[in-house]
């Protein structure tokens, strides 16, 4: 829709390609910034059990797949206790939900900013993601916890567990951005989301090793792009613990990147009517 | 400084609105409405033209007013230039940093405190952190809130808030700066003190574009004026006659001239019959809508008296916009040897309408009438018979300018010193 240049010119027309102006969202930062800050600050402060709940979710969630899995479902998880095996795979599977959440419904919460001021809109289902990631910082926190608990020794691969986030985040940020343009144009989606949450801890390797995939589902079933993510945690954590094997671990990875990049085409291409039909 | 800071050509924005009993507002229905298409009647779109054609340059450091009717395309304009919806087609160019105030307190977050919801809200609005900073006791200052910076602002009282949220935005430093309407909030002292504060920034070169309802506030600000009139823009090198052209469009319907036969159901009674009610100029020939304030105008009721009647008081009653009653006279008011001697048949009055002691605005003259003391028989609140006219331009002649005053009335009053100390 316009091109800044460095002497500050703007030209204003009709908005013709869906290409992302890299430059100007790094021009935008601080205003990145200020918007997580105010994410972040406006759900902990007031509220004492803020920062608390961080720590019941991953916690409460954990015990509930040992309980349903493990003990019900008697699902193995190799030589690693079950508890740490499902904490890892909630750690991630919570990160990328709690983006997705927050994500989806963050642009018709912004909607008066929308209306008023120009900034990047991409900034805002970023800025949501932030405070899942904050969560996400808090529950690895329980994580170490744990492995104290359990007497677990962590290996060299810790050193990639930054990878493993990164990977994690641009998987949430691929369905954020496609949910969040949809429900600025359809309301009724962000009532879908924790339905599609719901059915995606089930079919995501949360609970169980996605390796327990057999035969021909396994390449159905890669299509997650979640499975990826799961799998790279899970092996960064505890040790490799079943994963679906190179070529599935692929497949997952490019659907997240096929789900980025259409994210962001889709995005801007309904951003153009973002601030009339909000 | 010649330099063209905003060259804008052609610039349209077409809305479409959709007729019919479909809602398309949620997947579910746009699912539904698949389904349905074979069975799916009416239902059109209409095109609703915002913004048609819209050509303008602003040179640096003028102040263009933007004015016109609600719905005429005004904020659409500025949303298209703050780059917050985008033309459909044409285009314009803006060099230099814009800064746009399209309403104050954007981006608040109730939560945190009034420190923290400077840097957030000016961030927002485009400055840069160390700018805020460098800025922050100027804010403070301006805002009046040092005791409560680090109160969260829910608890803020609404003019707290108000002030606080204009003060960030006052502080921008764009060299363009697009301001809509955001004048309209607060009370009249804080009114003054923004308007000072756009004087401030016009002064100092900056390039603004006002859009605003406050004709006072455009004529005392704006170098130029455009009108947008259903998305089409005109342009006035004389604010003045911006602001006539614009008041004039929206004068209310009724004319300087009243007469019985051109009305459905002509008003009557047993005693009167109105038969004309005209504003007229000196010469008697009926006004134009809009009339200055040093101009002297008369009214002129003509009626037919049906039976001699020593208690008939008639006379018109003055509305202002608003529909607020402000006065009324009658043929009988003053001294009895000045009253007029009225005859059986058609009488003409006539009486001059202290334009000079009232406010600018709509007014409406009703033709009231009655038998003193006994009953009505004209009443001005039914309006049967009633002109109108806006009173507009030619105040007095001080330099010092302010906001269209309060109040219905707005005379002049002579002030003198008087000579010797006050004891």
């Amino acid at each position: 829709m316009s091109q800044p240049n460095a002497r500050h010119e703007y030209v204003i027309r009709s908005p013709r390609g869906l290409d992302v102006n890299f430059r100007e969202l790094w021009e935008y930062r601080e205003l990145f910034g200020a918007l997580a800050m105010r994410a972040v600050l406006g759900r902990y402060r007031q509220t004492i059990i803020g920062v608390l709940w961080a720590v019941v979710r991953p916690v409460v969630t954990m015990v509930t797949l040992t309980i349903v899995f493990n003990r019900v479902g008697k699902m193995a998880s190799g030589d690693t206790p079950y508890l740490l095996f499902a904490l890892a795979g909630v750690v991630p599977w919570l990160l990328f939900s709690h983006c997705i959440t927050g994500a989806s419904a963050s642009l018709v919460t912004s909607a008066e900013m929308i209306k008023k001021v120009y900034f990047p809109r991409l900034i805002i289902p970023a800025a949501a993601c932030m405070t899942a990631l904050v969560d996400f910082l808090v529950s690895l926190a329980v994580f170490a916890a744990m492995m104290l608990i359990v007497a677990w020794a962590p290996t060299w691969r810790l050193v990639l567990l930054p990878a493993a986030t990164l990977l994690a985040l641009l998987a949430a940020l691929g369905p954020a951005l496609w949910l969040s343009a949809l429900n600025a144009r359809y309301r009724d989606v962000m009532h879908l989301v924790p339905f599609l949450m719901t059915i995606g801890m089930f079919i995501s390797p949360v609970g169980y090793a996605s390796g327990q995939v057999a035969g021909p589902w396994r390449w159905l079933y890669s299509l997650n792009p979640m499975v990826s993510v799961i799998d790279s945690f899970r092996w960064v954590l505890v040790g490799d613990a079943g994963g679906v094997g190179a070529a599935g671990f692929g497949l997952s990875v490019a659907v997240v990147a096929a789900l980025l990049v259409s994210g962001l085409a889709v995005f801007r291409y309904m951003e153009r009517t973002f601030a009339d039909v909000i | 400084m010649n330099r063209r800071v905003i060259e804008a050509r052609e610039l349209s924005k077409r809305y479409r609105i959709r007729h019919g009993r479909f809602r398309q507002d949620g997947l579910r229905h746009v699912m539904t409405g698949w389904l349905a298409r074979p069975f799916r009647r009416g239902g059109t779109t209409e095109d609703l033209w915002a913004l048609r054609d819209v050509t303008f340059d602003v040179q640096a450091g003028e102040v263009l007013g933007v004015i016109g009717p609600n719905g005429s395309g005004k904020t659409t304009l500025l949303k298209v230039l703050s780059r917050i919806t985008p033309p459909t087609s044409g285009q314009a160019k803006l060099i230099g940093r814009v800064g746009s105030l399209l309403e104050v307190g954007t981006g608040f977050h109730p939560d945190l405190t009034g420190r923290e919801n400077i840097y957030l809200n000016g961030s927002i609005l485009g400055m840069r952190r160390r700018e805020i900073a460098a800025l922050f006791d100027e804010i403070v200052a301006f805002a009046e809130i040092e005791r409560f910076l680090d109160t969260p602002v829910k608890r803020y009282s609404s003019g707290m808030y108000v002030r606080l949220a204009f003060a960030i935005a006052a502080h921008l430093q764009p060299e363009i700066l697009l301001i809509d309407e955001v004048l309209a909030v607060g009370d009249v002292a804080f009114q003054k003190k923004c308007l000072g504060k756009m004087r401030d920034v016009a002064r100092r070169g900056r390039t603004v574009l006002f859009v605003s309802h406050n004709m006072a506030a455009v004529r005392s600000l704006c170098d130029r004026a455009m009108l947008l009139e259903a998305g089409r823009a005109s342009h006035y090198d004389d604010v003045e006659q911006g602001v006539r052209a614009y008041l004039a469009a929206g004068a209310p319907r009724t004319g300087r001239q009243w007469l019985t036969e051109q009305t459905a159901c002509p008003p009557d009674t047993d005693v009167v019959r109105p038969v004309r009610l005209a504003l007229v100029d000196s010469a008697g020939k009926v006004i134009g809508p809009i009339v200055p304030r040093h101009e002297r105008v008369w009214v002129e009721l003509d009626f037919e008296l049906k039976r001699t009647a020593d208690d008939l008081t008639i006379g018109v009653a003055v509305y202002d916009m608003i529909g607020t009653y402000l006065f009324h006279s009658y043929q009988t008011d003053g001294p009895e040897s000045g009253w007029p001697r009225l005859q059986v048949g058609l009488n003409r009055l006539s009486a001059e309408l202290p334009v000079a002691l009232l406010n600018e605005g709509d007014y409406r003259v009703v033709v009231q009438a009655a038998l003193h003391k006994n009953r009505w028989l004209l009443r001005a609140d039914d309006a049967e018979a009633a002109v109108s006219v806006t009173i507009a331009g030619g105040r007095d002649d001080s330099p010092l300018w302010e906001p269209a005053r309060r109040g219905p009335l707005a005379p002049v009053l002579q002030w003198q010193r008087m000579a010797g100390e006050p004891k």
